[in-house]
């Protein structure tokens, strides 16, 4: 009787914890997708001077992230002023060359002030997605308040970094001075 | 519609163009009304719709980023609008995105169905549009808006009381219109019918109507006037006619009494001369003056000699009689005027032993003058008995009746007939004989047909030869 209940309550568990992994795997990738979305619409509201590699549109990312399954599908098919998007996977800040978004991921190894300076006026929008990076001079970070993904802007960071945002975006943001 | 069609023409002219006057207004108030609700709803429509629009541009970055705070944002700005109760953002999936309900109305109640673009009523107040938000050719959701138009109420009111004074004064004017405008046809209308009238009852055919409209009862008027003109002239010549005849019927009369007065006095003369020759005649042969030889010659003319006198005698009787007609009518009995007569010829009825039968109980009396009805059954009764069928005893039935005012006297016998083929437009004439064996003057009937004529009465006979003849005589009006 006592092995039996063991295994019962040891069976419970197990059930627990399958029922559990996926869920938890299933809103990651969900809140990745939105990520994926969020950072292609920014396009549609942020400025870029024009510059070199005018056409293509680069989106870089450092440190793995599981938002590079979704972008590479919009990639796909999507486009920035009649260009074509290309992602690239940066290691280290060393291996960081121009790209016009860079998405630090919250598995980078590198600390954000080293990111800051190899990007610096190099007219890259820089998003993050761990707390307080606005502040520390990423333009946008993405935050979740209330169980919903919101966007933290550092108009500041914009500015030095030659970008200009829609006011209908910003609206949306979470200002950071 | 019997009231109005009891009603007079002035009246009803009124009311037909009153009653128009109603409709048209009418119908085109309710069309200007519906006409000016349709643009007044077309007009908020467009304005919802580019309401919707411009929602639906700004909603366009929160629902990128799903921001729905930021879209019920946007949509709690339309409280300015006071006809919009309700305004949702849908994503494209169809979800609700953000939504806004009016705040002073229920909001349990509202709740829009997306496919609401079913034509409805002119009246109807609720309104809803629809904008779909489009970002590069991808659909991003869309906006609906519902409004209620609070104002159309207050609209309709007003359009029905302006409608209200429209018809109102539409109907009074064209009362007054029509006030003035139908005495032009039934005041001349009217003066028609008076003129008839007058006409009928004066029978003063010169009058004229004055009415010289050129319309329908100008035309009236002028074929009035133009047959009163013909009748004015037919009555004239028939006047003149009228005149021109009896001038010429008095004259007529003159001379038939001068040649009556001619014929008596030649008859007159012509007697004792005549007599004198018979008596001659008569002399001589007393006095054997005639040589046996001319015997034959003697008694041809001695024959001739009472023919002459026979036919003189004749004509002076007619002339006797004749000055006779026209004499005063009294009530007379038929039944004792017959025994007078019988008396009279009572030697000719035994001689020839007459049967003569008499019934006069429909009618006893009749207003005649005496001595001419007394002529008539004379004349019939001596008529029957001359003649008679060979061989058989003369039958004579008499009766009386009333037919159309008239006593009738039916004499009926059983004689030789007339053969009325032969005789028929004879039958009255002076002299006319049908049957020639038989002595006579032919001056009967001739007397009979006078004296009914004269008394306006008239004479009908019904014969056939061999079976007998019968006699109508419509002597007069019945007695009192």
């Amino acid at each position: 009787m006592f092995t039996l209940s063991m295994y019962k309550t040891a069976l419970l568990c197990f059930l627990l914890f399958c029922s559990f992994s996926p869920k938890q795997q299933k809103d990651k990738a969900s809140e990745y997708n939105l990520k994926a979305a969020f950072i292609y619409n920014f396009t549609k509201y942020v400025e870029w001077k024009s510059g070199s590699n005018d056409n293509e549109f680069i989106i870089g990312i450092i440190g793995t992230s599981p938002i590079i399954d979704p972008l590479t599908e919009i990639v796909k098919t999507e486009t920035v002023d009649n260009k074509k998007i290309s992602l690239k996977q940066f290691a280290k800040p060393a291996d960081i060359s121009f790209c016009h978004i860079l998405f630090i991921s919250q598995n980078a190894t590198a600390s954000l002030d080293a990111i800051l300076a190899k990007v610096a006026n190099k007219g890259t929008l820089i998003v993050g997605e761990q707390d307080g990076y606005a502040e520390q001079g990423t333009a946008f970070n993405f935050v979740i308040l209330n169980n919903k993904l919101k966007f933290e802007a550092n108009v500041k960071a914009l500015n030095t970094a030659g970008l200009t945002a829609s006011s209908q975006l910003l609206k949306l943001a979470i200002i950071i001075k | 519609m019997l009231v109005f069609n009891r009603s007079t023409i002035k009246k009803k002219l009124i009311i037909i163009q009153t009653t128009t006057a109603f409709i048209v207004v009418l119908v085109c108030c309710a069309f200007f009304v519906v006409n000016d609700i349709r643009t007044f709803k077309d007009a908020t429509q467009r304005q919802l719709f580019s309401l919707a629009r411009i929602v639906g541009e700004n909603a366009v970055p929160t629902l990128e980023f799903l921001d729905q705070d930021a879209a019920a944002h946007i949509l709690s700005k339309l409280n300015k609008e006071p006809d919009i109760n309700e305004a949702v953002i849908l994503d494209k999936n169809g979800k609700l995105f953000a939504r806004y309900v009016h705040s002073q109305r229920e909001k349990d109640s509202l709740l829009i169905a997306e496919n609401n673009n079913a034509t409805t009523s002119v009246f109807e107040k609720k309104l809803s549009v629809s904008y779909k938000i489009f970002q590069e050719k991808e659909l991003l959701g869309s906006v609906v808006l519902r409004a209620e138009l609070n104002e159309l109420n207050k609209i309709i009111s007003g359009y029905i009381i302006v409608a209200g004074i429209v018809v109102f004064a539409g109907i009074i004017t064209s009362l007054i219109i029509s006030f003035f405008l139908q005495r032009s046809i039934t005041h001349r209308l009217l003066m028609l019918v008076s003129k008839t009238k007058e006409v009928a009852e004066t029978g003063n055919y010169s009058l004229r109507t004055a009415d010289r409209g050129k319309d329908e009862i100008g035309i009236l008027s002028n074929s009035f006037n133009t047959m009163l003109e013909q009748i004015e002239k037919m009555d004239t010549f028939l006047k003149e006619t009228n005149q021109s005849l009896k001038t010429y019927s008095r004259k007529l009369e003159r001379s038939n009494k001068e040649l009556e007065e001619f014929a008596y006095i030649s008859s007159h003369d012509m007697k004792s001369p005549v007599t004198s020759l018979h008596g001659m005649l008569k002399l001589m042969e007393q006095k054997d003056a005639i040589k046996p030889e001319h015997r034959n010659l003697f008694d041809m003319a001695s024959n001739s000699a009472r023919q002459m006198q026979k036919t003189i005698n004749a004509l002076n009787e007619i002339i006797a009689f004749r000055k006779t007609l026209k004499i005063e009518r009294e009530k007379i009995d038929l039944a004792e005027a017959l025994e007078e007569v019988k008396l009279r010829i009572y030697e000719m009825i035994v001689s020839s032993g007459a049967v003569i039968t008499a019934d006069f109980s429909a009618c006893r009396y009749v207003l005649y003058p005496s001595v001419h009805l007394k002529s008539i059954f004379q004349n019939l009764l001596t008529n029957a008995i001359k003649y008679k069928q060979e061989g058989h005893p003369p039958v004579i039935d008499i009766t009386s009746y009333v037919e159309d005012r008239f006593v009738v006297l039916q004499v009926t016998d059983k004689g030789m007939g007339i053969d009325m083929k032969r005789y028929k437009d004879k039958l009255y004439g002076l002299f006319q004989r049908f049957h020639t064996n038989i002595e006579g003057m032919g001056i009967g009937l001739h007397m009979i047909h006078s004296i009914i004529e004269s008394y306006g009465g008239k004479i009908y006979i019904e014969s056939e030869v061999n079976q007998g003849t019968t006699f109508k005589i419509y002597l007069g009006n019945a007695p009192v």
